[in-house]
């Protein structure tokens, strides 16, 4: 693998950990943000998480549907980056003689 | 009567003969490969491509990953006890939580087709570097 491509490689397994790292933040962000019970909101009523400490897990909250946004395209970019240092490596390789 | 320097015709020196040919002797040995050829040579496990054992495992695992992960989205879009009803007697009615009824069908919705896609997108990349190679050898 030459240096480019090893740079390639890299940029895109840093590109996947931060889309891994944005969408855990999305998830926590939204569980841990839940909406206080009102009969006018018309959103649908569960208990409060315990992925995110809820102090008493009986405890009944709302949630508005759950919206992941541009998180999961940062990590596709990344997964495709990766690939394809991976299939420019496996195009250009040659065995050692 | 002065003696005449000019060699007679039975005192001339005879043509030298020509060189003979060197003597070319075989040794056996020389014959058969050293040692050090056979190593120099690349074995079969040199030979194969490492990236292309890598782009296959990627494409076999993200395409795999991805068909689950679509599965299981239309499994829980057609399960009706992930459907909530009022939780008044219904027989289906199941407690899930905000994770089971949004997060987990959000993220398997979002990122399958794409896992699906990529993985699809290596195993071919994969055929193309075999039919490359393929068509070098010959």
């Amino acid at each position: 693998m030459t240096r480019p491509m090893r740079a390639l490689f890299v940029t895109g397994v840093v590109v996947t950990l931060a889309g891994l790292a944005a969408c855990a933040v999305r998830i926590y962000d939204y569980l841990s943000t839940p909406r206080a019970l009102s009969s006018t909101s018309g959103l649908k009523v569960f208990y409060q998480s315990s992925l995110v400490g809820s102090e008493s897990p009986s405890t009944l909250v709302q949630y508005a549907p759950f919206v992941f946004g541009a998180a999961p395209v940062v990590l596709v970019a990344g997964l495709v980056l990766s690939i394809a240092s991976v299939a420019l490596a496996a195009a250009l390789w040659r065995p050692r003689m | 009567m002065e003696e005449s320097t000019h060699p007679t015709l039975f005192e001339r020196e005879e043509p030298p003969e020509p060189p003979a040919p060197p003597v070319v002797e075989v040794h056996e040995e020389l014959e058969q490969p050293e040692q050090d050829d056979l190593v120099a040579q690349p074995s079969v496990r040199e030979r194969r491509n490492p990236w292309l054992i890598v782009l296959w495992l990627i494409g076999v695992v993200l395409t795999i990953a991805g068909l689950w992960g679509l599965i299981q989205a239309a499994e829980r879009a057609m399960d009706p006890s992930y459907v909530i009803v009022d939780g008044y007697g219904s027989e289906q009615y199941r407690v899930v939580g905000v994770e089971d009824f949004y997060v987990i069908p959000a993220i398997l919705v979002s990122l399958s087709p794409w896992f699906t896609a990529l993985g699809i997108g290596s195993i071919i990349a994969a055929s193309t570097v075999h039919a490359v190679q393929w068509s070098r050898r010959g």
